[in-house]
């Protein structure tokens, strides 16, 4: 009862691990399908190995995490090495991420990933931790999406962050170029400073806030995309803890839901929230369908 | 959380034990992220808790040489304790530490004792300049042998070496080089055996995935640092890989 047909890929839940957590073996592909997930994106990847943000790169608050990763990355190449050899054993799909610097990067890493068995393509220009990636090439976002558009027959998701202003004009731009879905949000820029050694606790100074304190943000993102584009995908990601936060998210709009922080607390989060996600439909006599969008 | 260093000792060459004043609970074999401010952050082992935060810190490179040029009264910030320890085991038990590797012994033997278990203490250094007391670090054992590579203290070989029959412990405990856990993998009971592995950290709350074990996807900031020998023959990356910072496999030398 809990499948999801996301721009024509099968889940079988709506729960997506979001891109950065923990999406960056085989292994770990393996481990996250075992652990009850419906699809898991793969960490945002480069043309070439990068190493990121200099530690720390995390800084824990009650109310969520400011990270400054900075995509670290072991590059194309061994990512669709590590999609490959999980692939075949998987139940559930693999989204690739991925994070270029130009149209020709993205069409070359969209194919690379599909070749190697990735369901969907998702391309990050939110990322809010690094110069010359991600956050930095939203203004690209239009012809990234269509170069890979051109290029591969999976669906292509834009990762958006929410620092975007005109949400109805970004995403119908977007959607015209060829992505056929939304995973809103990224993180959003935040600093922490450590006021009894008076400097900034990250590495990278100024990093990305998810968790509980950007739930409100996504949910209104998912909300103004699905009034926006009725026909579009839409992985509601940030902060969700919770079935209750799930089912916020799909009562928004989304199709699925991404989940990140919240495995902080383990991986059995996973099923926590799909059960409760069953739990709730089943004792209200509704489905995903009835609730999905379901806020005038 | 953050306290000021109480005292520093120069426990071997390029090994000073150090405590902050650090107050937290922790099970032994979970570790802390220290954070050195304008140069980084690292993983050290919570060697003990007892009269504030013990840790057991060797010469690396940039983090640990920051740690080493501070001394008393400075500020050392710190998260956690992370990370799942050592399965207390009431019985008879042995300590296998090469180098710093003892560094979570302290707690460790004082929760084995507290169960009243009979501990054999068994130690490898390279030669005596690298020697560790280790009751200057709190170490509780029964019996103690120790081994250098040179013989200049004790046994001379690895500590491996002297290890010829491990199968009358109830539970052997390990910390050290990848080499000495591999070495031990094939002279114990692998599932009596709990080792504490190191790889390259980055968050240490589960959630990045640079620390991971494959191919069973385990991460060695919270599902480890400490894994049954069983577990470990599984893993293809133990002994030989290790992860760099961009995520690409490294050999272990
Ligand atoms: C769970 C765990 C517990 C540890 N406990 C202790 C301890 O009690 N005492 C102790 O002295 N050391 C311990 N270490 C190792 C310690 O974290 C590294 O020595 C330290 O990170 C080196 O930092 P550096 O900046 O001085 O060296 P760097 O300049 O960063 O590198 C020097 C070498 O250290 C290794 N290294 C670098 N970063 C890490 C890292 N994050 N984790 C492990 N190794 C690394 C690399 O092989 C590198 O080549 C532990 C590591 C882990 C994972
Ligand atoms: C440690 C960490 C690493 C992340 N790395 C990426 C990344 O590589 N690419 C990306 O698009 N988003 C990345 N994100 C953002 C998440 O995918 C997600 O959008 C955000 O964290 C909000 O969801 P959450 O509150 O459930 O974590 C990362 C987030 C965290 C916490
Ligand atoms: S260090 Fe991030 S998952 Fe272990």
């Amino acid at each position: 009862m809990l499948e999801v047909d996301l721009a024509g890929v099968k889940l079988r839940n709506p729960i997506v691990i979001a891109s950065g957590i923990l999406g960056i073996s085989r292994g770990l592909f393996l481990r996250l399908d075992r652990e009850g997930a419906g699809a898991v994106t793969t960490k945002s990847v480069t043309l070439r190995p990068r190493s990121g943000n200099p530690l720390p790169n995390i800084v824990e608050l009650e109310f969520g995490l400011v990270n400054s990763m900075g995509i670290p990355n072991p590059g194309i190449e061994l990512m669709c090495e590590e999609i490959r050899s999980a692939v075949p054993h998987m139940s559930v799909p693999i989204i690739g991420s991925i994070a270029p610097t130009s149209a020709e990067e993205a069409k070359t890493m969209a194919s690379l990933l599909v070749e190697s068995g990735a369901s969907a393509v998702e391309v990050n220009t939110s990322c809010p931790n690094v110069q010359d990636i991600g956050i930095n090439l939203i203004n690209k976002s239009v012809e990234l999406v269509r170069s890979i558009d051109r290029e591969v027959d999976v669906p292509i998701l834009v990762k958006v962050t929410p620092h975007v202003q005109d949400v109805p004009s970004f995403v119908r731009t977007l959607s015209e170029a060829g992505a056929d879905g939304f995973t809103a949000v990224n993180t959003l820029k935040a600093m922490v400073i450590d006021v009894d050694l008076l400097r900034p606790v990250l590495g990278g100074v100024v990093g990305g806030l998810s968790g509980p304190a950007v739930r409100p943000v996504a949910v209104r993102f998912i909300y103004e995309i699905r009034k926006t584009l009725p026909g579009a995908a839409i992985i509601g990601t940030g902060g969700v803890e919770n079935w209750r936060d799930a089912a916020e998210m799909i009562m928004a709009g989304a199709d699925a839901v991404g989940i990140g922080t919240a495995l902080r607390r383990g991986l059995k989060v996973i099923n926590e929230v799909t059960d409760g996600l069953r739990s709730f439909l089943i004792e209200r006599g509704l489905t995903l369908d009835d609730i999905r969008g379901v806020v005038p | 959380m953050k306290g000021r260093i109480r005292k520093v000792d120069e426990v071997a060459e390029g090994v000073r034990r150090i405590v902050v004043d650090i107050h937290l609970k922790a099970d032994p074999g979970q570790f802390v992220m220290v954070w050195v401010p304008g140069v980084g952050e690292a993983p050290f082992s919570v060697s003990d808790i007892e009269n504030g935060l013990q840790l057991v810190v060797a010469l690396r490179g940039s983090v640990t040489r920051k740690i080493f040029s501070m001394s008393e009264g400075d500020v050392l910030p710190v998260r956690g304790p992370y990370g799942k320890g050592f399965t207390l085991v009431k019985g008879t038990v042995a300590l296998v530490g090469g180098g710093y590797g003892l560094a979570p012994f302290p707690l460790l033997s004082k929760r084995l004792k507290d169960l009243d278990s009979h501990i054999t203490l068994l130690l490898g250094f390279k030669g005596s300049k690298n020697y560790i007391d280790p009751q200057k670090v709190g170490i509780l054992a029964d019996d103690f042998i120790v081994a250098t590579e040179d013989g200049s203290v004790g046994f001379k070989g690895l500590v491996t070496e002297i290890l010829e029959d491990l199968s009358g412990y109830d539970m052997v405990y390990a910390c050290g080089p990848e080499r000495m856990a591999v070495e031990l993998l094939r002279i114990v009971n692998p599932s009596k055996v709990e080792i504490s592995v190191e790889r390259l950290m980055r968050c240490g709350i589960g959630v990045c995935g640079s620390c991971v074990l494959d191919p069973l996807g385990l991460r060695v900031c919270s599902d480890g640092p400490v894994f049954r020998g069983d577990v470990l023959l599984r893993i293809e990356d133990f002994g030989r890989f290790w992860r760099g910072w961009d995520g690409r496999k490294e050999e272990i030398r």
